[in-house]
């Protein structure tokens, strides 16, 4: 009996360890229905079972929602990426769209136009790094006038050409006429989106970009819109090709748009220009 | 009392470890909240109640959710009774006790879990065994081992005089 008490509790623990062996052996190969034992322990532990599952429901289904809210933040961006693609598709379609209409007048127009374009040839520039005005070697004996329309054919995109708005006639001579381009700085156009049909002003500036304000500091205008003028003032004709919007800038202080325009024309490249003679 | 508490402690941890735990995987691996607890409240009730609280804590998760019965309680009542042996060897205040002994426990666990299957002929390769052992686990159960240490150091910590015997 010596040897039982001292190793008294090995031996349990032995017991204990050989017992749920046992149980593992039994329980691990696929039974046809509970044992006794175990349904008498599952049915014991039956109320923390159910309470568990309680409040796993509970709890899991809060925590489940809050991962949700976790889960909605990354699948919100996704969905801000995703709809910034699609933006930018629609843009590009709404952009054709918004060609093909004007294509459509212009065509209409032309048809109907009662315009003759006078084709002339840049004669001299004023000397600078960019020429915001220039003269030509058409005047007042070819039929122009003061405040004429200079346009050029410019490339808007593959094989599509329009008339890109190049200035307007400030002085006329017999022979000579001097031009003054929209990026000098006197120079202001009233402009409109075709997107959206918002209208504003552009001016020249210092470099050989043109900048301009919105009528409407609510007006919708984002980097890519194309511009042409509105023909407001009556000092240009209609639904000129200007330029894109290249950079939108909001004053918030003075509340006002104000955006920066790529010009349609490269300025510095100009040879030959169309005056529409009214 | 002090039992009754852990067996509340038990029931609760059965609780927050199949519910709010496995919200909060680390790369995919959930702690075994169970076994810090197992080896926080053996170091503080020695070998006897550390191998029946394990018994315990264990025969509950199989029953509750294993089909085979007894490996949880087999490791979780080996792990009482052999850390309950430290019961009276460290410092109590000591936090490095639960964290290196969970360390151990952790590794043991899952390397008597992995042979355990594999001699239940279920499909278990060594590369399991030996990732399943060395895993991110450990790392997560020491940190519910400085959290579960601190509740029980406090919960055992009792009032030195008492009113009644």
């Amino acid at each position: 009996m010596y040897f039982f008490r001292k190793y008294k509790e090995r031996m349990i623990v032995t017991l204990v360890a050989i017992i749920l062996l046992i149980i593992i052996g039994i329980t691990n190969n696929n039974r046809e229905s509970m044992t006794f034992f175990e349904k008498s322990v599952g049915s014991i532990l039956s109320p923390i079972t159910n309470a568990s599952s309680w409040v796993t429901h509970g709890i899991g289904s809060s925590f489940n929602s809050i991962k949700d809210t976790f889960e909605a933040k990354s699948e919100n961006k996704l969905l801000k990426e995703n709809i910034k693609i699609l933006e930018s598709e629609n843009r590009d379609l709404n952009n054709i769209i918004g060609k093909t209409d004007y294509l459509k007048k212009e065509q209409e127009m032309l048809k109907n136009s009662n315009y003759s374009f006078i084709k002339a040839s840049v004669s001299a520039k004023e000397p600078g790094n960019w020429y915001d005005k220039f003269t030509i070697d058409k005047g007042s004996a070819d039929g122009i006038a003061k405040d004429d329309t200079v346009i050029a054919a410019i490339e808007v995109e593959n094989n599509i050409y329009q008339e890109g708005l190049v200035g307007k006639v400030l002085d006329v001579g017999t022979n000579w006429a001097k031009v003054a381009t929209i990026i000098d700085e006197l120079n202001s156009v009233s402009f409109k989106i075709i997107r959206t049909g918002d209208g504003g002003v552009v001016s020249g500036t210092l470099d050989s970009s043109l900048e301009g304000f919105l009528y409407d500091f609510g007006s919708d205008v984002i980097v890519g819109d194309k511009l042409y003028t509105s023909g407001l003032g009556e000092v240009y004709l209609k639904d000129l090709y200007l330029g894109e919007v290249s950079e939108v800038l909001i004053n918030q202080e003075e509340l006002t748009k104000r955006i920066i325009i790529k010009p349609a024309i490269d300025f510095k490249k100009i040879y030959n220009v169309y005056i529409i003679a009214k | 009392m002090s039992t009754f508490i852990v067996l509340l402690m038990i029931i609760f941890n059965l609780v927050i470890q199949t519910t709010i735990i496995p919200m909060f995987p680390i790369m995919g691996i959930v702690p075994n909240t169970a076994l810090v607890l197992i080896v926080v409240v053996a170091l503080k009730v020695g070998r006897t109640k550390g191998a029946i609280f394990g018994l315990i804590a264990g025969f509950m998760q199989d029953v509750l959710f294993s089909s085979t019965i007894g490996i949880n309680a087999f490791i979780l009542f080996f792990i009482g009774y052999v850390i309950g042996f430290a019961e009276n060897s460290f410092s109590r205040e000591n936090i490095i006790n639960p964290i290196i002994f969970t360390i151990a426990a952790t590794m043991f666990y899952n390397f008597t879990y992995s042979l355990f299957l594999f001699f239940l002929s279920r499909d278990v390769t060594f590369i399991d065994a030996i990732s399943s052992i060395f895993s991110i686990e450990i790392l997560y159960n020491t940190l519910f081992a400085v959290i579960y240490g601190y509740l029980v150091h406090i919960i055992f910590t009792r009032p030195k005089i008492r009113f009644k015997r």
